[in-house]
């Protein structure tokens, strides 16, 4: 029991609080003025108004912006002043506290000057060089550190639901991002991820996905259930659901990452995977969304009143319409329609703007009057801000709506017979979309306008009170009232033996040789049985181990990164082990020259990414659009994919050698000189500089050091090469007609790369299957097992 | 194996495994949920309040 003698009083780090809150609302705006910026120059190319300022190297600009600087800080803002009162005790330590705020803001800096200036590693929201990504994974340890020493010196036993979130976030956003981010250098400031292909595209969503989840979600959710209760003066609405909210959120949540690639190369056993977990996220979500909102009960009447209390619901209720909206659009069949449109964009907008930039809102206006000891500034300035926010919300994700189902309709649209297209012409689905971009620019101006109102009212509040840093009485509890729960005590008991008997059973089931499997299975259900048969005789051991677990955090912790790390190994390892050549059985992508590496690695600097895929689905549409349905093999040298997700312009994977070198001298140049109506932007840079010649043969070395196959060459013969090539595109394009291009011009070298776009490799077996039966427009895949195809194929 | 695990669709038994593993994950922590004493739940949801 606590001894009433121990109590001390305690002085909170809110000087921690203040600063991330004050960062966040700063770049929040500068996000979001950059996002603006760009929905313009979608509209306005002549908004590119330099190379440093053009679409593709901006709109990552934006997203790093809004979700690391913006909702990051946010996040530690929530975190360090809840931690430290559901902890009874003042952050750790002020030095980590102080290198975590300066490291992160040094951090966005950093990103802030490099994405402009095109260097970037190709993968969204993983775009920033390694020297930067290093710089991340440092500052998260230290975040990391300070937040568990604050828990081993905590004053309060019990580990609130918060503190859970928050505990899956930093350990779920360190494994995401330290995997997805590894990388070899070829210089300061470029490398070439590990991953190729199809496994960089499956290890890129389980990040991206997550980031979503664990990023922007799971701190929120945290931050939801400490600030709520405390906005509305009541408990949260069911404790207990919080406990399956969390854990089933948990578990969940990181397979559903292959929705980000339906209908694409992807092993199809993945996609169902992606696609199913996804639909069961339903649950949790509704789940927290419900608790959350719920929490309201008798107090609804705040709703009315309090801009606080508006904020956090209505972005509890976006959460709720955002995680309903998520599964939906991972359905396979809807996913053909919404997937590379705009409908994505809305749904991502609607988290983003309702979910996080709402909760922001809730917290910040919550906060400031307590961290500076004053009431806030203006309470009609809150409430109009929060109707110009929905507002904008509202029309933005309504316009994108529109616009992702018309494009996406359209692009698929094929005639009754199903043997052409409706709408063979790009650029007609880009033109019936522009009206819609034109309110996107307007939803999205109103929130910022929103956004603006609060950081003059928050300053206006600043600027009236003054700092303050709350102190408050707590009883120092005895270090034997929590931790005191061993490895062995927390492992080796019922609860987790059972759970791993298992789980190791059913995967000999599916993994065992015919005969073994029945044998696994039979063994399975024999376990289970006395499973339950144990549950019976000692449940209140299990759930006396569960109550422990919530008086221990490192315990917790190391249960909590099992539940997460297991859907990643066992979706990754198979793909990440099989993407090898050798493996691969109708096609094999031609390695790059080095010319064609160096404008690979312009396409990849200058963000064409962002607005071209290399992807063409298995799809029809897709198919009579760009062509045969791309395979797995043929993306198996690309460190980093480049499948994209977004199609403002069509698709490129079979653009090599659909059209001379000069339409692409051309259409660089000026594109609206050969797409009338193009919105891309110009590139009259890339026919003066030259590409990076020093560099090349340590990226071939690279290359080969992750398994592409190239000869040896010496520095010379890489340049010699390269140049050479480069000389015969120039003179090509002379005789085309466009004379004064120099060889070892950017221009060239993204030629080259653009004309070698789905070029391919046939081994022998598929050689033989190679003669199409009269009758199928394209070669169709036979869909039999490895095992009887050669059989087939001798039949 | 390798090349199963690339071409075979498996479609006939990932939902299945998909939606056992869920309902076990569900299952195990409703359970865990309605075992907890309702004076500890009550305490622990009142922590925020606890000013």
């Amino acid at each position: 029991m606590t001894n009433p003698a121990s109590k001390i009083t305690i002085e909170f780090d809110d000087r921690s609080v203040r600063r991330f809150m004050i960062a966040s609302i700063i770049w929040g705006i500068v996000g979001m003025l950059t996002g603006v910026f760009v929905a313009s120059q979608l509209n306005f190319h002549q908004l590119n108004l330099a190379s440093c300022l053009s679409f593709g190297r901006l709109r990552p600009l934006h997203t790093n912006a809004v979700i690391f600087a913006f909702v990051g800080n946010m996040m530690f803002a929530g975190i360090y002043y809840s931690t430290q009162r559901l902890c009874k005790a003042r952050m750790a330590s002020d030095l980590l506290s102080n290198i975590h705020f300066w490291g992160w803001q040094l951090i966005i800096v950093a990103a802030a000057i490099t994405l402009p200036l095109g260097l970037t590693r190709g993968q969204e929201y993983a775009e920033l060089i390694w020297p930067i990504n290093i710089a991340v994974a440092l500052i998260w340890v230290v975040f990391a550190v300070n937040f568990f020493w604050t828990l081993a010196k905590r004053n309060e036993p019990s580990l609130y639901v918060a503190l859970w979130f928050y505990i899956a976030t930093i350990i779920t956003i360190a494994m995401l991002y330290i995997v997805n981010h590894l990388s070899i250098p070829t210089s300061w400031t470029h490398s070439y991820t590990i991953f190729a292909g199809v496994q960089n595209g499956l290890v890129q969503w389980w990040y991206g996905h997550n980031a979503v989840a664990f990023f922007l979600t799971t701190p929120i959710l945290g931050i939801m259930y400490y600030f709520l209760p405390k906005a509305v003066e009541r408990p949260v609405y069911s404790y207990r659901l919080s406990i399956v909210h969390f854990w089933s959120l948990v578990f969940i949540y990181i397979w559903a990452g292959p929705h980000h690639l339906l209908n694409t190369a992807l092993p199809k056993w993945l996609q169902m995977l992606g696609t199913f977990f996804s639909l069961m996220l339903w649950a949790p979500s509704w789940g927290g969304m419900l608790n959350g909102l719920l929490t309201l009960r008798g107090a609804w009447d705040k709703l009315r009143t309090d801009p606080v209390v508006k904020f956090f619901i209505a972005a509890v209720t976006f959460y709720g319409m955002s995680t309903f909206e998520g599964p939906l659009l991972s359905i396979r069949a809807v996913n053909a329609l919404s997937h590379y449109s705009d409908w994505t964009i809305g749904h991502v907008h609607a988290g983003a703007m309702g979910w996080n930039g709402f909760m922001a809102a809730g917290l910040f206006y919550w906060l400031t009057p307590r961290l500076y000891g004053t009431k806030l500034y203006s309470l009609a300035w809150a409430n109009f801000h929060f109707w110009l926010g929905l507002i904008g919300i509202l029309i933005y994700v309504g316009a994108m709506w529109v616009s992702g189902i018309m494009q996406g309709l359209m692009l698929n649209a094929t005639t009754p017979d199903g043997t052409a297209l409706v709408y063979p012409n790009f650029i007609d689905t880009l033109t019936s979309i522009r009206a819609m971009m034109g309110f996107r620019i307007v939803g999205g101006s109103l929130y910022l306008v929103g956004m603006i109102l609060m950081g003059v009212n928050i300053w206006l509040t600043i600027r009236k009170g003054s700092p303050v840093n709350e102190t408050r009485e707590v009883a120092v509890i005895e270090r034997n009232q929590c931790d005191t729960m061993g490895m062995r005590e927390a492992f080796l008991n019922d609860p987790i033996a059972c759970s791993m008997g298992g789980l190791i059973l059913i995967l000999a089931w599916l993994f065992l040789p015919p005969g073994a499997d029945i044998a696994a299975l039979v063994c399975a259900l024999v376990f289970s049985f006395l499973a339950v048969k144990r549950f019976q005789r000692g449940h209140h051991r299990w759930s006396q181990w569960y109550d422990s677990l919530l008086h221990n955090w490192m315990p917790f912790t190391v249960l909590t990164f099992v539940a997460v790390a297991l859907g990643g190994l066992i979706q990754i390892i198979p793909t990440v082990m099989v993407n090898r050549a050798t493996n691969v059985e109708d096609r094999v992508q031609q390695p790059y020259t080095p010319l064609e590496l160096a404008g690979r690695d312009i396409y990849v600097s200058e963000g064409c990414y962002n607005c071209h895929s290399q992807m063409i689905r298995t799809m029809l549409p897709d198919v009579l659009r760009y062509g045969d349905y791309s395979r797995m093999g043929e993306s198996i040298y690309d460190h980093p994919f480049q499948w994209g997700s977004k199609r403002t312009g069509p698709d490129l994977a079979r653009e090599g050698g659909k059209y001379p070198h000069s339409w692409h001298y051309d259409h660089m140049k000026d594109p609206r000189a050969i797409s009338v109506g193009s919105n891309m932007p110009s590139y009259p840079h890339l026919f003066t500089d030259k590409f990076d010649q020093k560099t090349l043969r340590k990226k071939i070395m690279v290359m080969t050091q992750l398994g592409v196959p190239y000869p040896a060459m010496t520095d010379t013969e890489v340049k010699t090469k390269a140049v050479e090539q480069g000389i015969q595109i120039v003179k090509d394009l002379e005789i085309q007609g466009r004379s004064g291009a120099l060889p070892d011009t950017q221009i060239v070298a993204l030629i080259a790369y653009l004309q070698k776009l789905g070029k391919f490799d046939v081994p022998e077996l598929e050689g033989k299957l190679k003669g199409t039966p009269a009758g199928i427009p394209f070669p169709v895949k036979p869909s039999i097992p490895d095992g009887f195809r050669s059989s087939a194929v001798t039949k | 194996m390798y090349k199963r695990i690339i071409y075979d669709t498996a479609l006939d038994w990932v939902p299945y495994v998909a939606f056992g593993v869920t309902f076990a994950v569900f299952a195990i922590f409703i359970v865990g949920a309605i075992c907890m004493r309702k004076g500890s739940a009550d305490k622990l949801s009142r922590l925020p309040l606890d000013d």
